[in-house]
């Protein structure tokens, strides 16, 4: 496991079995703690995997900037799923329209 | 549309906006109802956005010609004035790829609309002409003259091209007058109450801010999305500062009543009147703070000064 922390902010990067890479983000993702996403997405990318899960479930506020490190992660690899994610993560999702590019883990 | 300061008062082709001035349910279902049926007749993609009662009414003298219109109650998409647009281009776009023209009904304003909440229909109003360029769009806004008072009309014929009073259509003379105002967003804001603290904030200070008016929300009641979603707008324009506007910006959060108001300003300056009142595409990485804060809050008051810009929110209790 590799963890990246920044100003209260953690994340965490897991490589599964099947090359799958979970991304644990605790904390609260703003533009002072969003670089932290931001390298550990690179981090996932290292280990060449076949899709990225954020596991938000620990993310007590989210903004836009947060949004848009989720999508920006998209542009490096398709497949992208949102695990567990906290109310405020679920209502940011659903108000931008964005339910359908960054679907939640059935 | 790049610019629209010196205003422009020649109606644009492809966008017709007409104003009409009713004061009984009768006429305003006389002025409504054959503008609705002419539209689903041509086979127009239909769209009423009318405060209740008035959705009701209209729906029902509509008959079976309801059934191809899509309704919204204004009061709660509408609420906060600066939505609207929003959701209008999203209907034009669903149907942009069938190139059928889209015919609107939008009535923004009702008797007991706050007197802030006026001003921002009647930005609102005027953004209209700017938001709608090349598109074939008919919009036929309603304004009850009793309830609303004098200078709601005048304001309407300066945002209107186009006035229809008692079935008779002319061109209005002081249209494109207010036009050019809303490119700086409206009149001075009333000034906050004196015994409110400023604090001055960088990037460091995003949490404090939120911390700051979580506590005032929580004191003031709201309920817990409501006040989530007022944090978060608060964050967002924050976060607008530290990027857009210097680097810095200050706040300042209050309670007018059972309203929760935050105040954010910096040194940066919204050059474009539509900001936050087009839907961010999925594509796109930033330029969502301020579309969000009008989703969020019930109401939200935009004003660009020589030096400076600010930017007030407001959740009712």
């Amino acid at each position: 496991m590799e963890a990246v922390e920044n100003d209260g902010l953690t994340a965490e990067v897991n490589v599964e079995p099947d090359r799958t890479v979970v991304v644990r983000v605790v904390g609260e993702i703003d533009i002072s703690t969003v670089e932290a996403v931001r390298t550990a997405v690179a981090t996932a990318m290292e280990h060449d995997p076949i899709g990225i899960v954020f596991d938000l479930s620990e993310v007590r506020f989210i903004d836009s900037s947060g949004i848009a490190v989720l999508l920006q992660s998209r542009k490096a690899i398709e497949s992208i799923r949102i695990r567990n994610p906290s109310s405020v993560v679920g209502r940011l999702i659903e108000l931008t329209g964005l339910t359908h590019v960054l679907p939640i883990e059935p | 549309m790049t610019s629209v300061r010196g205003g422009d008062p020649v109606p644009r082709a492809g966008f017709n906006h007409e104003a009409l001035f009713y004061s009984t349910d009768a006429e305003f279902l006389a002025g409504t109802v054959p503008y609705v049926r002419d539209g689903v007749d041509a086979d127009d993609a239909v769209l009423a956005v009318v405060p209740e009662p008035h959705l009701g009414l209209l729906r029902d003298a509509l008959g079976a010609a309801a059934a191809p219109v899509t309704f919204v109650d204004m009061r709660t998409v509408g609420l906060n004035p600066a939505r609207v647009i929003s959701l209008y281009l999203d209907f034009v776009d669903a149907h942009g790829t069938d190139h059928r023209p889209v015919r609107g009904v939008g009535e923004a304003m009702w008797p007991g609309r706050s007197s802030d909440e006026i001003v921002e229909c009647q930005i609102h109003e005027a953004l209209l002409n700017v938001a709608f360029g090349e598109e074939a769009v008919t919009m036929l806004c309603p304004f009850h003259q009793g309830g609303l008072g004098p200078s709601i009309v005048e304001q309407a014929q300066r945002s209107h091209p186009w006035l229809n009073q008692g079935g008779a259509r002319t061109e209005s003379m002081t249209y494109g007058e207010i036009i050019a105002d809303a490119a700086s967003f409206g009149p001075p804001l009333e000034s906050m109450p004196v015994d409110v603290d400023t604090e001055t904030f960088t990037v460091g200070e995003l949490r404090h801010v939120r911390q700051r008016v979580a506590a005032l929300a929580a004191s003031a009641g709201l309920s817990g999305e409501r006040a989530a979603d007022f944090v978060l707008a608060a964050s967002e324009l924050a976060a607008n500062s530290v990027r857009h506007g210097g680097g810095t910006g200050t706040f300042a959060a209050w309670m007018a009543g059972t309203t929760v108001v935050c105040e954010v300003r910096d040194s940066g300056r919204i050059e474009h009147p539509l900001v936050g009142r087009r839907r961010p595409s999925p594509d796109q990485l930033g330029g969502r703070g301020l579309w969000l804060a009008n989703q969020l809050c019930d109401l939200v008051q935009i004003r660009v000064g020589e030096t400076d810009s600010v930017v007030r929110i407001h959740q009712y209790g």
